[in-house]
């Protein structure tokens, strides 16, 4: 058996502060090294010893203690069981779901309900221009829903007639109209005058 | 019947506080014992077991019962701690001012008690965790293995060689006076 050994087994003896057997201490007598190292493992062991005996002579602190409690209530009072958590998503889900269709059919009412609205107003328009022999200019840009319009009064020379694709051979002079304006200023119908009712 | 660890985390997770009590007094002084021999201070280590035990009552703790025990989780929480305040060189051990019968603060203040946190501070982390749950802590080196999850030889080697470095630097302390520096 070596020096190397020896080692493994007198650390143990030293560490669990056992007599190392007869083996051991005979090449003890024999081998310095080994001798020192045993010294050396043995102070160590007792310088051990005296730290591990001094550590008990603590005591908790129950302030400390306190706030450790106080630490895991207030921590466990805001848990919410596993099983409620599902239930509350599901829910919120659902909740969601159901906000999300009704705005979506509302939006869809509201649109239909716009264009039915503009399709009125002009077929409205068109139809008043008609009864009021209001005539729609030809490639004018749609009214917009809800726009307001004006109708102004004034003298229309032929040359403006044609511009609205209206046939000016039977108004070769100036001649009185009232024209549908958009806000855009543009004219969109225009109604020709006697020259009775100026 | 004693319950398990396992049991009262169990337990303590479903709001039982008097199982985290239990898990408090089967735990704390042991690892406050822990992170005194670690830090070698006082204040340090009534600060880290605390803060394990502020982390073990608060709704985050990540504690996975398949990667380990959960002494060993606690354990593994001081080291870290220590280890983060030493990195930041948040103390100094041989600065620390001891309470009136605070044995193991006198102890501390020890010039060859002193020494040797001086030479367990410069061990090799691997050696140092070795040998404070061996040595300090007298676990056994199958439990010291548990806690480190690692081999039992490894523990066994890691003490061995942590127990020839510190030697190496006691020995003029321990030594007899006129034989230092042989």
């Amino acid at each position: 058996m070596n020096c190397r050994n020896w080692i493994v087994e007198l650390v143990e003896c030293a560490r669990t502060d056992f007599e190392p057997g007869a083996d051991l201490r005979q090449h003890l007598e024999h081998c310095p090294p080994c001798r020192e190292r045993w010294d050396d493992e043995r102070n160590l062991s007792a310088r051990f010893q005296t730290m591990r005996a001094a550590a008990p002579a603590r005591r908790q602190s129950p302030a400390k203690r306190a706030e450790l409690m106080r630490e895991f209530q207030s921590a466990h009072q805001t848990l919410i069981p596993a099983s409620l958590k599902w239930s509350l998503s599901i829910a919120a889900v659902l909740l969601l779901a159901i906000a999300l269709g009704w705005a979506w059919r509302n939006d869809r009412g509201a649109t239909s309900n716009a264009i039915e609205i503009a399709e009125n107003s002009l077929a409205d328009l068109n139809k008043g221009a008609e009864d009021d022999d209001f005539l729609p200019v030809p490639y004018a840009p749609p009214l917009a829903t809800g726009e307001f319009v004006r109708v102004v009064r004034t003298e229309l020379r032929p040359i403006a007639l044609a511009r609205m694709g209206i046939d000016v051979e039977s108004y070769p002079d100036e001649i009185a109209a009232d024209v549908v304006l958009g806000e855009d200023g543009l004219p969109r119908a225009v109604r020709l005058l006697e020259e009775k009712q100026f | 019947m004693v319950p398990s660890d396992q049991a009262l985390y169990d337990r303590m997770r479903k709001g039982d506080q008097e199982a985290f009590a239990a898990l408090y007094e089967r735990h704390e002084p042991a690892l406050f014992r822990y992170a005194l021999h670690l830090s070698g201070n006082h204040f340090v280590a009534e600060e880290v077991a605390h803060e394990v035990f502020l982390h073990l009552a608060g709704s985050y703790i990540r504690f996975d019962a398949k990667r380990g025990s959960l002494e060993g989780y606690l354990y593994g929480m001081i080291r870290n701690l220590v280890r983060v305040l030493w990195r930041k060189r948040a103390f100094e051990p041989k600065e620390e001012q001891t309470a009136p019968g605070d044995v193991l603060g006198d102890l501390i203040h020890d010039e060859r008690t002193a020494a040797l946190y001086a030479a367990l501070r410069e061990l090799p982390d691997h050696y140092r965790d070795a040998i404070m749950l061996c040595e300090l802590e007298e676990k056994s080196y199958e439990d010291a293995a548990r806690l480190l999850d690692c081999p039992v030889g490894t523990i066994r080697s890691r003490v061995h060689r942590a127990r020839i470095l510190l030697a190496a630097r006691l020995r003029p302390l321990m030594a007899p006076a006129g034989v230092s520096g042989r």
